[in-house]
């Protein structure tokens, strides 16, 4: 079966059944993408699916075929990263990875969200160091550095 | 994981669907959100999943004239991206779990899953929504109170797929309400749904996660069909059964389902 990952076509004979997140991170070494709860709770394992968030411990290699997937390691969004960066909403850093897809898919349909927003965008998402309130920043200075960008 | 084992297919149509499920330990995987975290306790029946969610036939959104007609592998994303269908319907999955868990998660999923505090029930249970089942010699259409049975427990027959959800829209006023324990990916502590039927004097009152499966509380809505609303409180109290280890949590939401009750009717 054939999927993309990071733009990169990839052929595998991996079992069908395999969850996505154990394929990342055991057949193609993108230790990015973390696992936390392995059950849809915690939002550490997120993913981009043709432009979609899904959490990769929910879903198996055959529902992704031919599919489209962005990991951490292949998305371009400095902007955001920086920004967890500046504001401090990096602390064990476990939750990063997936913070910063979620916000990715967020700031890609609205680059200046309200808080109210920015928190739904990221309830599928815990964090159990920052208290949120620097994520929230966070997102909200990269989505305006990033229309900065774009309107330069 | 350990259901690495298993083995995957993928039908191309419905037809070739209803040829695999009706095989022994082939189970239908429509998005998987249930049935991945389920899976150990039916493992030992299960040899093969069948991929559905991508079926052609699972996924239309129709409506013509009062008749909403919901594919059932439409996930709760692309339900509400088509906006105004059912708006207590979008209003009650745009709160279920989290953004990626509704890119997943599909209607007819949530149905099949037949969980006492499934966030699509009670509105589908109100509308008394029909279903439509489809093996490969037989189409059954059921009412969706009929098909319920109990917790994790449905009328589904082996070989049988849920296909398509029927809802007949009168003219309607409604309130909805979930009560959760977290703010978000919050399994419902209690659910209301309540509807008035504009063109009778009738109302539709829809129980979540206060027993085994959906409570319509009849009684209730013929009382308010004879105008006797003061005995509704009580009656409700008595229709609704939470069941809990501590008493106290029971009768608290007993008393929550009156009073979401009685909210709705005196906004009526
Ligand atoms: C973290 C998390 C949070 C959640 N929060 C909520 C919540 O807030 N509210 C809520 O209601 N639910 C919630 N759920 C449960 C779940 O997401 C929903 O019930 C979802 O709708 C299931 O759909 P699915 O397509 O993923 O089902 P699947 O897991 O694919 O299937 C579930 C069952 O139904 C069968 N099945 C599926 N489709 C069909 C069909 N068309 N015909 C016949 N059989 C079929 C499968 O064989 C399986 O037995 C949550 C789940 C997770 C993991
Ligand atoms: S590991 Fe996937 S959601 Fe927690
Ligand atoms: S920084 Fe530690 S979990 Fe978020």
């Amino acid at each position: 079966m054939n999927l993309f990952v990071n733009g990169k076509k990839i052929t595998t004979s991996a079992s069908l059944t395999m969850r996505l997140v154990d394929f990342l991170r055991e057949n193609l070494e993108l230790t990015g993408t973390k696992e936390g709860c392995g059950e849809g709770e915690c939002g550490a394992c997120s993913v981009i699916i043709d432009g979609e968030l899904i959490n990769s411990c929910l879903v198996i290699l055959g529902q992704v075929q031919n599919k489209s997937i962005i990991t951490i390691e292949g998305l371009d969004e400095p902007e955001i990263s920086a920004a967890f960066e500046e504001t401090g909403a990096v602390q064990c850093g476990f939750c990063t990875p997936g913070m910063i897809i979620a916000s990715s898919v967020l700031l890609a349909k609205n680059p200046s969200p309200e808080e109210n927003e920015i928190k739904k965008a990221i309830s599928g998402n815990l964090c159990r160091c920052t208290g949120y309130t620097k994520i929230i920043e966070a997102i909200k200075k990269a989505g305006k550095e990033k229309q900065c960008g774009t309107s330069n | 994981m350990w259901y690495e084992q298993l083995n995957f297919e993928k039908p191309k149509t419905l037809n070739q669907a209803l040829n695999l499920v009706k095989k022994n330990g082939y189970q239908p995987i429509s998005g998987g959100s249930d049935l991945l975290i389920n899976l150990r306790q039916k493992s030992d029946k299960i040899n093969t999943l069948v991929y559905i969610k991508e079926l052609k036939e699972l996924n239309f959104l129709k409506r013509q004239d009062n008749i909403l007609k919901i594919g059932a592998a439409v996930t709760y994303t692309n339900f509400l991206k088509q906006g105004n269908l059912l708006p207590p319907l979008a209003e009650a999955i745009s709160e279920i779990a989290s953004p990626a868990i509704r890119n997943i998660g599909t209607i007819g999923g949530n149905i099949i899953n037949a969980s006492p505090a499934g966030d699509c029930l009670p509105v589908l249970f109100g509308f008394e929504a029909e279903l439509v089942l489809k093996s490969l010699n037989e189409t059954r259409i059921l009412p969706i109170s009929d098909f319920v049975k109990g917790p994790g427990k449905t009328d589904l027959q082996k070989g049988e797929l849920l296909t398509e959800i029927r809802i007949k829209i009168p003219a309607y006023s409604y309130y909805y309400r979930k009560f959760g324990a977290r703010k978000s990916l919050a399994i419902s502590k209690v659910s209301f749904f309540g509807m008035k039927l504009k063109e009778e004097n009738k109302i539709r009152l829809a129980y979540g996660a206060v027993g085994p499966k959906v409570i319509r509380a009849t009684k209730a809505e013929k009382l308010f069909a004879l105008g006797k609303v003061d005995e509704i409180p009580e009656t409700i109290y008595n229709t609704v059964t939470p069941i809990d280890d501590q008493r106290s949590e029971a009768d608290y939401r007993k008393h929550l389902c009156v009073k979401v009750t009685d909210h709705f009717l005196r906004n009526l």
